[in-house]
């Protein structure tokens, strides 16, 4: 009984020391998205958030032609979860990114149009990520995908 | 009815739709938008000329707050470090000082438009003045040429009465040669060819004509001693000659009462000319003095011109203790040092006395009463020299005496 209860402290005490300090109620949102050219590097870089990745794997993800980011802009957004999402002009998909270290690893790729989005645009909203484009037609997204469904 | 209902539907479709455009609207545009929008208001603001221009810009402010205010939330996150109203305070900041740019440029405009007026009036002013300049440069050049002109036409005068005197003198002594004046008795033909050559030379009307015009000459004019000196030579010897053929010419028209007559008023003619000469004497010299300022009783002989100016004299002397020492002095001045002193004297005196217009003796009393008039201004102060030395006499004596009675008292006695 005695080595039982020893064990349960040691227990315990072995968990306390190895679970992290959590802070609640974070919000990791943009109050509004960011629009970023791809440098001759194929890199974007985002001086206000101070955010700088390749983006090369993406474009070459939507267009399997990694040099297809010439001339273009990323549209580039955070929610209140610290999920970001990343889409560009004639896009078919938006994808969303969560941060690790030194690298954004895809959380999500949410099909959007089968013709590509035109204009879009990404809104911070309350609960999610408002994506409008061209002709005024509206998504509410979230890293899970479109609220609602398509 | 049914109809009714449709199109009731299809408007709130239209509505629906119209908000739902206006919901899907990119807030990152709205950000860019509003900041495009606060720039060209800035750039407007930076670039107005005109305060009319500037308060157009009001309409445009008006409408980016009315535009962007509901906005002001999403903008202020979004425009961080910035803020919504701070940025739209700059834009009225800006306005404000452009506006009030404008202002002082409107004042100073209108400053610069009175000064501009006034300039525009001062230059009339000065046009003006310049053309009354003008004209009275010329009335003045006309002024000059024209006394240039007018002594000119007394010189010629002058030297025109001299020529035809001389010739109406010289017909005058041809019409006698002393050979024939010194004839006790004219024979016949004497008489006949002095007749002759009186009537066809017109010598009587030629006499009077020269005489009058001598006389009118000195009238009009006002000479210096020097022009009357060579006048009145000239009329002397006129009348020199005159006087010899005179009697003579009465003696030929003996028979002729009218041409006696002529003959007698050609006497009193040369009586007149001797007199105007004396009488240019004396209004020259007055004039002298009114040329001064000093105001002189009228005068026409030595006498009356010695009066005149002692009664001057008195005068002044009286009005010594009525006026300030000042003027009572500058009085004095003007008439002595710059007047009797300095012009009439030099000038006249000796020409005055010389023709026995005037003697040494009514100089001498105009002398003696400026000498009065002098010491009345400036009272003498050579007493002094008597009263201080009789003082220091009185004290000397005064001093030697105490001294002498002095060592009377430190005698001892008995030695």
């Amino acid at each position: 009984m005695r080595k039982s209860l020893l064990f349960i402290f040691a227990g315990l005490l072995t968990y306390s020391a190895c679970s992290s300090l959590t802070l609640q109620s974070a919000n990791f949102s943009w109050p509004v998205e960011s629009v970023l050219p791809v440098n001759s590097d194929g890199n974007v870089v985002d001086q206000r958030y101070s955010i700088e990745f390749s983006a090369l794997p993406l474009f070459f993800e939507e267009y399997q032609d990694s040099s297809a980011y010439v001339g273009k802009e990323v549209r580039l957004i955070r929610d209140q979860q610290g999920y970001y999402y990343m889409t560009a002009n004639e896009f078919k998909n938006v994808y969303v990114f969560q941060a690790e270290e030194g690298k954004l690893i895809l959380e999500n790729k949410i099909s959007i149009s089968e013709t590509g989005i035109v204009k879009p645009a990404f809104n911070q909203r309350t609960t999610y990520i408002e994506l409008i484009h061209a002709n005024n037609k509206s998504f509410s997204l979230t890293h899970q995908g479109v609220e609602g469904g398509m | 009815m049914k109809k009714n209902i449709l199109s009731c539907h299809f408007i709130c479709l239209l509505i629906l739709a119209f908000t739902s455009i206006s919901i899907a609207q990119s807030d990152y545009e709205t950000v860019q938008k509003f900041k495009k929008d606060c720039e060209k208001i800035e750039h407007q603001i930076k670039n107005a000329n005109s305060a009319d221009e500037i308060n157009l810009i009001t309409g445009n402010i008006k409408e980016l707050k009315s535009k962007y205010s509901r906005h002001s939330e999403l903008l202020d996150k979004a425009l961080y470090p910035e803020k919504y109203h701070a940025m739209i305070e700059n834009l009225d900041n800006l306005f404000t000082l452009r506006e009030e740019d404008f202002n002082t440029v409107e004042v100073l405009k209108v400053e610069v438009s009175d000064l501009k007026q006034r300039v525009d009036s001062l230059s009339i002013m000065n046009d003006e003045l310049q053309i009354s300049l003008n004209e009275i440069q010329l009335l003045f050049d006309k002024s000059s040429k024209e006394s240039a002109e007018l002594n000119g036409i007394v010189a010629d005068l002058k030297t025109a009465l001299y020529r035809r005197d001389m010739l109406v003198i010289n017909m005058v002594h041809d019409l006698m040669p002393p050979v024939m004046r010194e004839k006790p008795i004219l024979s016949s033909e004497d008489k006949e060819q002095i007749m002759s050559d009186i009537e066809n030379k017109n010598i009587l009307i030629n006499v009077k004509t020269t005489i009058r015009d001598n006389v009118r000459y000195l009238d009009l004019t006002s000479l210096q001693p020097e022009d009357i000196s060579e006048l009145q030579e000239q009329q002397i010897e006129f009348a020199e000659i005159w006087a010899r053929i005179g009697p003579r010419l009465v003696d030929v028209y003996s028979s002729d009462n009218n041409r006696v007559k002529e003959l007698r008023e050609i006497d009193s003619l040369f009586a007149v000319w001797t007199a105007s000469v004396k009488k240019e004497v004396w209004q020259s010299i007055k004039e002298e003095f009114t040329e001064k300022g000093i105001p002189l009783v009228d005068f026409s002989d030595g006498v009356e011109f010695t009066n005149s100016i002692n009664q001057f004299i008195e005068n002044e002397k009286k009005n010594i203790d009525d006026i300030p020492e000042e003027e009572a002095k500058y009085s004095f001045e003007l008439f002595v040092d710059s007047t009797w002193s300095s012009e009439i004297k030099p000038k006249w005196a000796s020409f005055l006395i010389e023709n026995e217009l005037f003697t040494e003796n009514n100089q001498a009393t105009i002398e003696e009463n400026i000498d009065v008039w002098r010491s009345e201004l400036y009272p003498s102060r050579l007493w002094i020299w008597f009263i201080i030395p009789g003082f220091l006499l009185a004290g000397l004596a005064l001093l030697l005496r105490m001294l002498k009675n002095g060592a009377q008292y430190y005698d001892i006695p008995g030695k």
